[in-house]
C-alpha cells in the first residue's frame, strides 16, 4: 500500500488509527498488537508472500537476540552466535538483492551459461535488514535493554518507517512503545502529525511527480540531448529525488506522529549545505547514522587502535593528525570503505558502486582540505566575504551532489557517463526537448524552496515532532500553529495534493 | 581512581588530542560544545582515552554517551 493512495488514505489510516486510539482506551497492550496487526496488512498488501519474509526475518533475529543475552558472560560464544545473525541475515539481502545480477554479470563475461533467474525484490528488505543487524550488534555488546517481544516486533514492522526508514534505533523507539500514555488520544498529535503528513504528501504529487516525464525521457536517451536539456535532466534529478525521499520522510514522521510516536529526523534542508561533511549530516540522516555507528566507527577505532599499538604506550596521543602518513589510515580507508558500502546498500550495479565512491572522494577532498587547507582568511570574515564565500561553497557542494545523482539515477554507469559527456556538450542534441513550461516553474519553484524556504521541521519549530533539532531559524520565518488560519492553509494543501492523487506513482527508495 | 580524579586526567586526553590548553570540560560538555569535534576527532579522543587509562571500549558502549559526564561515569565503571 501506498502513502500516496486512496486505499491507505480513506480506508487503511483512518480504520488503524481509530481502531488503535479505542483499543488503547482500555488495554494498551491491545492497540499495540492491533498496530502490528495493521502493520503486517500494509506489509502484506504488495505480495501477502512477503510477510512470511518479514515475520521470518523478525522471529530469527529475536531468536538471535536471546541467544546473545543468553551468552552474555561468554565471549567467544557470543561472537560466534553475533557472526551467525549477521551473516545469516546479510546472505539473505545477498540472496534476494545482488544475486541475479551477479549470475548476470558472470554469464556476460562467458563464464557461464546460467540465466540469471527472476527473484522479485521484498520491498524495504534492505531497510529492516539493517535495523535489525545494528539491533544483534548492540545486544553482542550489551548495549540494547529494551528487550520485549512486542515492542521488538512493533518496533521492526510498524507501517511509517517499514519501507523506506527512516532506519529507527531500537534506543530511540523500543521505549516509546512502552509508555503508559502512548495511546491517549490528543487533538495535537492528529492535527501536527496530519500537517506534516499532506505536507509531505503535497511535496511528492505536486513537485516531485511531476517532473518525472522529462527526467526519464533524458536518461533513457541521454547521448542525444542538448547541453540545455542535459544540465536540466541531471538538476531536475538532484531536485525530483530530493522531493520524493524526502517528502516520504516527512510522510513517516508525521504518520508515526499521528499514533504519538516520534521519529528522527532524516532530512534538514541538505541541498542549503556548505560542504559535503555537512551535506551527509543532513540528506538521508538515519543512514549517514547508522553506517558512523555500525561501519565507520568499528573501523576508524580498530585502525587507530593498531596505530597506536604499534606507536608504543608512549605516543598515546595521536599528535600525527596533520600528516599524511596518519591522513591514509585514519580517514582514507575508513571513508571510502563506508561510502562503497553506501552506494552498494542502494543497489546492485556499476553505477552504484561509481555513486558510493565519488562521494567517498568528496568527504576525503573534504577532510584533507579542513586539515591541510588554509585557515579562514580575514576576508571571510566581513559581510561581504561571508556572504560571496557561502555561496561559493554551497554551489560546489550541489555540482559535486548533481554530478554523483547522475549515476545514482542512471540505468548502468555507460548511461550516466553518457548524461555527463552531454552536460559537456558531447550529445548529439538531436532529441527534441520534453521540457514544457509547466515542468519548467515546477523545477524553479523546487529550486526556490530547497535552497531559500524554511523546511517542515523549522516551519513546526518549538513542537518537536521529530527526535532532533533542524537548524535555528529567524523569528520573522512563518512558524505552524494549530490556529483557524493555518488550518485553513493546511486543508488547501492536502485537497490539492488529494487532487492529484489520481496519478500514483511509487516512492524512488522503495526499489532500496 | 576518584571520578573527579578522572575528570582531571580525561581534560589533559582533550587538551592534547585537540591541542588546546584552554579546554575545559564540564560534565554536560558534549561535541556540540567543541567546534573541532567531529567524526576523526571522536575517534582519536576514544583512542587516547583507552590508552591513557588502559581500558577498551564497545563501539555501542561509546555511541549511546550523550555528554561528558556519561563518559567519565563509564570510563569509572570500565576502570574498577
Amino acid at each position: 500500500m501506498l502513502f500516496n493512495s486512496p486505499i491507505f488514505l480513506f480506508a487503511f489510516l483512518p480504520t488503524v488509527l481509530l481502531g488503535y486510539y479505542v483499543l488503547g482506551q482500555r488495554n494498551a497492550r491491545a492497540a499495540v498488537l492491533w498496530l502490528t496487526a495493521s502493520s503486517f496488512v500494509f506489509y502484506g498488501w504488495w505480495n501477502p508472500a512477503f510477510v512470511l519474509i518479514l515475520a521470518g526475518s523478525i522471529l530469527f533475529n529475536f531468536t538471535v537476540s536471546v541467544l546473545l543475552h543468553a551468552s552474555a558472560d561468554r565471549r567467544r560464544r557470543r561472537n560466534l552466535v553475533l557472526a551467525f545473525g549477521v551473516a545469516t541475515d546479510l546472505l539473505v539481502l545477498f540472496y534476494y538483492k545482488y544475486l541475479a545480477y551477479l549470475i548476470g554479470v558472470v554469464a556476460g563475461l562467458g563464464l557461464t551459461s546460467a540465466t540469471p533467474p527472476s527473484i522479485l525484490l521484498p520491498l524495504g528488505l534492505s531497510f529492516f535488514t539493517f535495523t535489525q543487524i545494528g539491533f544483534l550488534i548492540d545486544c553482542a555488546q550489551g548495549e540494547a535493554h529494551e528487550r520485549g517481544f512486542i515492542e521488538y516486533l512493533l518496533f521492526v514492522s510498524f507501517f511509517p518507517h517499514l519501507i523506506a526508514g527512516p532506519i529507527l534505533h531500537h534506543r530511540e523507539i523500543m521505549p516509546q512503545f512502552a509508555r503508559p500514555e502512548l495511546c491517549q488520544f490528543r487533538w495535537a498529535s492528529l492535527a501536527t502529525g496530519s500537517a506534516i503528513f499532506f505536507l509531505g504528501l503535497a511535496k511528492k504529487v505536486v513537485l516531485a511527480d511531476s517532473l518525472i516525464g522529462p527526467i526519464g525521457s533524458g536518461f533513457s536517451h541521454p547521448a542525444e540531448l542538448g547541453v540545455t536539456d542535459a544540465w536540466l535532466t541531471a538538476v531536475g534529478y538532484s531536485l525530483q529525488l530530493y522531493f520524493d525521499f524526502s517528502a516520504y520522510s516527512d510522510m513517516a514522521i508525521g504518520l508515526a506522529y499521528m499514533f504519538n510516536v516520534r521519529f528522527p529526523l532524516n532530512f534538514n534542508s541538505p541541498y542549503k549545505s556548505r560542504s559535503i561533511i555537512e551535506f551527509w549530516q543532513r540528506w538521508h540522516m538515519t543512514l549517514t547514522r547508522y553506517l558512523t555507528l555500525y561501519v565507520y566507527n568499528p573501523l576508524a577505532i580498530h585502525i587507530a587502535r593498531r596505530r597506536a599499538m604499534r606507536a608504543g604506550t608512549n605516543a598515546s596521543i595521536p599528535r600525527s593528525k596533520k600528516t599524511l602518513s596518519a591522513f591514509v589510515p585514519s580517514i582514507v580507508v575508513p571513508t571510502l570503505t563506508t561510502m562503497l558500502i553506501a552506494g552498494i546498500w542502494h543497489g546492485a550495479g556499476l553505477q552504484f558502486v561509481i555513486f558510493g565512491l565519488l562521494h567517498g572522494f568528496y568527504l576525503v577532498v573534504n577532510h584533507a582540505w579542513r586539515l591541510f587547507g588554509p585557515a579562514r582568511s580575514k576576508a571571510e570574515r566581513s559581510w561581504i566575504g561571508s556572504w560571496s564565500t557561502a555561496l561559493l561553497q554551497t554551489s560546489l557542494t550541489y555540482m559535486a551532489v548533481i554530478v554523483a545523482d547522475i549515476f545514482f539515477r542512471a540505468t548502468s554507469a555507460a548511461n550516466g557517463v553518457a548524461l555527463l559527456s552531454g552536460m559537456l556538450g558531447f550529445g548529439s542534441g538531436l532529441a527534441d526537448s520534453l521540457w514544457t513550461d509547466k515542468n519548467l516553474v515546477t523545477l524553479v519553484l523546487c529550486g526556490l524552496i530547497a535552497f531559500c524556504a524554511p523546511n517542515v521541521y523549522q516551519l513546526m519549530r518549538g513542537y518537536e515532532v521529530a527526535l532532533g533539532q533542524p537548524k535555528p531559524v529567524g523569528d520573522l520565518m512563518p512558524r505552524w500553529r494549530p490556529s483557524p488560519a493555518w488550518a485553513v492553509g493546511m486543508g488547501i494543501v492536502a485537497a490539492f495534493a488529494i487532487a492529484n492523487l489520481w496519478n500514483v506513482s511509487e516512492f524512488i527508495y522503495f526499489q532500496f | 581512581m576518584t571520578k573527579d580524579e578522572i575528570r582531571q586526567s580525561l581534560t589533559e586526553v582533550f587538551r592534547e588530542v585537540f591541542d588546546n590548553d584552554a579546554l575545559v570540560l564540564r560534565d554536560e560538555t558534549n561535541a556540540d560544545d567543541i567546534e573541532e569535534w567531529d567524526s576523526y576527532m571522536h575517534i582519536n579522543i576514544v583512542v587516547a582515552t583507552e590508552m591513557r587509562f588502559g581500558i577498551k571500549f564497545q563501539t555501542a558502549e561509546i555511541e549511546a554517551l550523550r555528554n561528558v559526564g556519561e563518559f567519565v561515569d563509564l570510563i569509572y565503571r570500565k576502570s574498577q
